[in-house]
């Protein structure tokens, strides 16, 4: 009786592993950037058209009793089972082509998102896209309601959302001011240590001469990836001072207000060239050694002969 | 007693026969070999100060960017056996890479400051190897001596900060070219587990693996004296190499 009990147990875990295993697994991604799962953008892209991807990766296909399609919507609230009032519609998927093509693609204007379209029910001021100050996240849903065949019947069901919901992300906020935690003279340059926040994409460095006063003196030089913690400002002149300060920038291409800014000056280096110069090294450089091409010269000479002989003998 | 002696004599000649016999198969079901693989690294100090001799240590270049130590340099050769009979005789080609950084000198003061400076180079080498594998191939010696004439071009890129350190209108970067002996023994690991090796070469054509250590005398002055850099070294390699 116990073996039985067992085996029946059994049975019914691997059914219930078998249909899970078929419910359809779907996707979805920015077509030019499959591998995140987020698209921050800010005014400048209100205009733009992006296109969405969604895909079934389920390896084998699925014998679906149901007909029902997969639906796919923008919504300003985490994605729920069916489309909730306010979100925005795109074209349904019909399941058949779920099931055999299990791919596809559409395209979403970013000003007509719901965030953007929708009037606010608590008589709010409705947001515009274009507008500042202003943070707005969007989640791109997903959602297929079906029915498995269990082999003689048609059996389960349930509804599946999209695997990996996508978020766009409107920002038009600033990120924090980074900090400078430390920064050294280089020649020709100056290099800077810093902090930011998690808002912050990339750092800029801007620097002027110490002996303007003006604001709008500073000019930016480089930029580079927050998560380096480093920046140089390169060609600058050497013994003349900087003012140097740094600015966060998010994905978005939101402009943070400058760090504090630091006094420094580049200075006259000898690096191991330059060093072996001022020693009495006479080194120019180059292939500066004719005379070493001649063993080259021996042996293409050598192989050309060798080449000569084994052709005169055949 | 006697009987029990001839009889211990007889089955230990018979084994050894057995042996030979197998080691005869053994060679008969080699795979053909014509090339050899090694991949090496070395301590390598380049006497780069040797022009600089008169000077006080501490400020000769070399030591004085650099603290006079060591780089570590990875190198890696194929050599084309195209004679094998007493020994192998087999051109080669050799690749390597090296680099050291150090800290840049503040031209006013001497003092070492935040910024990197630094030396990178490529050996490349064209090479004659001999092999003296006669004894390992006729009485299984594991052992086999080598000797490898080389023709250097080694192009360097000396930096300070990022980019190629310039003096005027000199730049640090160039090729230099000059001659290295190597002599080198290399141990045979088939012996450590012959069935392991015979599986190698049978399933992958790798004939026999290697240990060796060699020592390099590397003139790289040669075609340009006087203060130019001066790359030559003397020093030892170790690493692996396959027979295939």
């Amino acid at each position: 009786m116990m073996r039985l009990l067992t085996l029946g147990f059994l049975l019914s875990g691997l059914t219930a592993w078998a249909q899970t295993s078929l419910v359809p697994e779907i996707a979805l991604h920015r077509v030019e950037d499959p591998a995140t799962d987020t698209y921050t953008f800010g005014p400048g892209a209100c205009g733009d058209t992006i296109t969405m991807r969604w895909s079934n990766t389920l390896t084998t296909n699925v014998a679906s009793c149901s007909q029902n399609p997969f639906k796919l919507w923008a919504s300003e609230t985490d994605c729920a089972d069916t489309p909730g009032t306010g979100d925005k519609r795109y074209d349904d998927v019909p399941a058949a082509t779920v099931q055999g093509i299990r791919a596809g693609s559409w395209t979403l204007k970013l000003a007509e998102l719901p965030g953007f379209a929708n009037v606010p029910t608590d008589g709010g001021t409705q947001a515009v896209c274009g507008s500042t100050g202003l943070s707005k996240t969007h989640h791109i849903c997903g959602n297929i309601e079906y029915t498995l065949f269990t082999g003689q019947f048609c059996g389960t069901t349930g509804t599946k959302l999209a695997a990996h919901s996508f978020k766009l992300v409107y920002d038009t906020l600033p990120p924090t001011a980074p900090t400078i935690t430390s920064s050294a003279a280089e020649d020709k340059a100056v290099r800077i240590n810093f902090e930011y926040d998690s808002d912050t994409s990339n750092v800029t460095v801007e620097v002027r001469e110490s002996s303007d006063a003006g604001e709008g003196e500073y000019r930016q030089l480089n930029e580079t990836v927050a998560t380096n913690k480093l920046i140089r400002a390169t060609g600058l002149q050497n013994t003349v001072a900087y003012d140097v300060r740094i600015r966060a920038k998010d994905a978005a291409g939101n402009v943070s207000d400058p760090s504090a800014s630091v006094t420094i000056t580049p200075i006259d280096t000898l690096g191991f060239f330059a060093y072996y110069q001022e020693k009495g090294g006479t080194d120019a450089g180059g292939c500066s050694t004719g005379l070493g091409l001649i063993p080259t010269l021996i042996g293409l000479w050598a192989l050309r002969r060798a080449r000569k002989q084994a052709r005169s003998n055949s | 007693m006697k009987s029990t002696i001839l009889t211990v004599l007889v089955a230990a000649s018979v084994a050894q026969a057995q042996s030979f016999e197998l080691s005869e198969t053994k060679k008969r079901i080699e795979s053909p070999r014509q090339m050899f693989f090694e991949a090496k690294l070395s301590p390598f100090t380049p006497l780069l100060d040797r022009p600089f001799s008169n000077l006080p240590a501490t400020e000769r270049p070399y030591y004085a960017v650099f603290g006079g130590g060591a780089m570590l340099l990875g190198e890696i050769e194929f050599d084309y056996q195209f004679f094998q009979k007493f020994g192998s005789l087999a051109g080669a080609v050799s690749v390597g890479y090296s680099e050291k950084f150090g800290k840049a000198i503040d031209k006013l003061t001497g003092d070492r400051v935040e910024q990197s400076t630094g030396l990178r180079i490529v050996p490349i080498k064209a090479m004659l190897v001999y092999r003296w594998d006669w004894a390992k191939e006729k009485f299984n010696v594991p052992l086999v001596p080598y000797v490898k004439g080389a023709f250097v071009a080694m192009p360097y890129f000396l930096l300070n900060g990022t980019d190629v350190e310039t003096y005027g209108v000199k730049r640090g970067e160039g090729v230099k070219f000059g001659l290295a002996g190597v002599l080198g023994l290399s141990l045979q690991m088939d012996f450590l587990d012959q069935r392991l090796a015979r599986d190698f070469d049978s399933s992958v054509g790798v004939n026999h693996t290697y240990l060796f250590a060699e020592g390099t005398i590397q003139e790289m002055a040669l075609f340009s004296p006087g203060t130019s850099l001066d790359f030559s070294s003397k020093h030892f390699m170790f690493g692996l190499g396959f027979e295939f």
